[in-house]
């Protein structure tokens, strides 16, 4: 058998053995997510149960954003200081 | 011990049969509820029921009327049975058309809502209001690619009137000649009519008065049926979740339905998703066709309320129920069947949830100018213009 060949067989080996633990890997991650999914799955209720407290969300959004239109123009306000 | 836990099941299952039996007093006040609507709404326009609701024969201020009336009382539910009581009463299909469409964005107001629960929770917010979002993309999209074409062909009217004519044989909804739903809505019905009556009201004041508790009953019985589903139904939903998991976007879709269905409301269903995205355990084209499947279930809901029709106009109201699921279901087929529109409402999503990121006046914007603002500019635009 001549080195060429020796050395495409040895290369196509070697990449069968990658796709191999490729294919597994992404089996294993497969599994993981959808172990996870199960699992978030399970906590539907605790969703549900949330879904009623929209007036809170709402008014935590409020804070937010008055937080960042605060920042936004008071930085604003600062820079000529700052560069002074 | 053991008796113990027998006497906790057989009391557990008999307040479960007691709320089921309340699930059916609620649709059956549904029922009564829509006929009221469209009783009323009979007496009250009599032969006038266009000429009152020629403010909204534009289509455009059809869609907004909507799309603001959805948001604002957070059920699409409600406003397509109200539809449907009003079709039921005179309304003419192809003004309640453009209607349904906007019933249709405007829901999406309630999964956005509860996405900004995850405000402070930064990458967590982005996938959060993505997920949130794909569902108002989508939805505007549809009316972008379908409100110019009903405007051109008509083609979802005649596709309703098609099937209705299909189901029913072009008579109204009774079943060679014997109505079962009509006996069980007309007494209650008739026996407002003649209360009213009774007081000295006239036909005017008698069909707006049944409109108005029509209108109250439908809000009220939707969210008790909403409620209570949403506890008998949990594990029935989190069953089709894990039967759907790992298995494709038909699946997605065809569970997102099913979940509907069973809740009754397309708003919960796409509210749940929002913590799941969020939380990154679901990836966004994994939540995305199960929304798409809330669009479909929801439709069950104004087929429900057009069995309460009877007389003449109920192939009408059964009409304008089958144009919403027909629409719903064409618009799954075409944006996500065709592989260049499928993935326009994941990327509008994603770019508004990233400007969401850098400030939250985006979010704010966003949701002020397309649920308030803009609907209010074009109704304005389109009365100032004689449209």
């Amino acid at each position: 058998m001549s080195e060429f060949k020796k050395h495409s067989e040895a290369l196509r080996g070697r990449i069968d053995d990658l796709e191999k633990t490729l294919a597994n890997l992404k089996a294993e991650l497969q599994a993981e997510e959808e172990r996870e999914q199960h699992a978030a799955i399970d906590r539907l209720e605790e969703y549900l149960g949330d879904l009623d407290n929209k007036y809170a969300k709402l008014q935590d959004f409020w804070q937010v954003l008055r937080e960042e239109v605060k920042q936004l123009f008071g930085d604003r306000s600062d820079k000529p200081g700052k560069d002074k | 011990m053991s008796t113990t836990v027998v006497d906790q099941g057989s009391h557990s299952s008999s307040s479960n049969w007691l709320q089921w039996l309340f699930v059916l007093g609620l649709v059956y006040l549904l029922l009564v509820a829509v006929a009221m609507i469209g009783t009323g709404f009979k007496a009250a326009a009599g032969g006038q029921a266009k000429e009152l609701f020629a403010f909204a024969s534009n289509p455009v201020t059809g869609v907004i009327v909507g799309t603001v009336a959805t948001a604002l009382i957070q059920s699409s539910s409600t406003v397509t049975s109200i539809i449907v009581g009003l079709v039921a009463g005179g309304l003419p299909v192809g003004v309640a058309i453009p209607m349904i469409m906007g019933a249709n964005m405007g829901t999406t107001i309630t999964n956005t809502i509860v996405s900004l629960g995850h405000v402070r929770q930064g990458e967590e917010f982005r996938r959060a209001f993505s997920a949130a979002t794909v569902h108002d993309f989508f939805n505007l999209f549809s009316i972008l690619i379908f409100l110019p074409l009903e405007i051109m062909f008509g083609f979802l009217q005649k596709t309703g009137e098609y099937l209705a004519n299909l189901l029913v044989g072009g008579e109204s909804m009774s079943v060679k000649g014997f109505n079962f739903v009509k006996p069980l809505v007309k007494p209650p019905v008739d026996a407002l009519k003649d209360l009213f009556h009774g007081v000295g009201a006239n036909d005017l004041i008698m069909g707006i008065a049944l409109i108005v508790l029509g209108i109250a009953l439908i809000f009220v019985v939707i969210t008790y049926i909403g409620k209570l589903l949403k506890v008998l139904m949990v594990g029935r939903a989190k069953a089709i979740l894990h039967a759907a998991v790992g298995r494709g976007p038909i699946s997605g879709i065809f569970s997102g339905t099913a979940i509907t269905v069973l809740v009754q409301s397309s708003s919960t269903t796409t509210s749940l998703v929002v913590p799941l995205a969020g939380s990154g355990v679901f990836s966004l084209k994994q939540i995305y066709p199960f929304t798409l499947g809330a669009n479909i279930g929801t439709c069950i809901t104004a087929l429900l309320a057009a069995t309460a029709v009877t007389g003449a106009n109920a192939i009408f109201a059964l009409q304008i129920a089958l144009v919403h699921l027909s629409y719903n279901v064409i618009g799954v087929l075409v944006i996500y069947g065709l592989p260049f529109t499928r993935n326009v409402p994941i990327y509008a999503a994603e770019w508004l949830a990233g400007l969401a990121m850098k400030n939250k006046l985006y979010v704010a914007a966003y949701i002020g100018i397309v649920f308030f603002v803009l609907p209010i500019v074009l109704i304005s635009v389109s009365q100032v213009m004689g449209w």
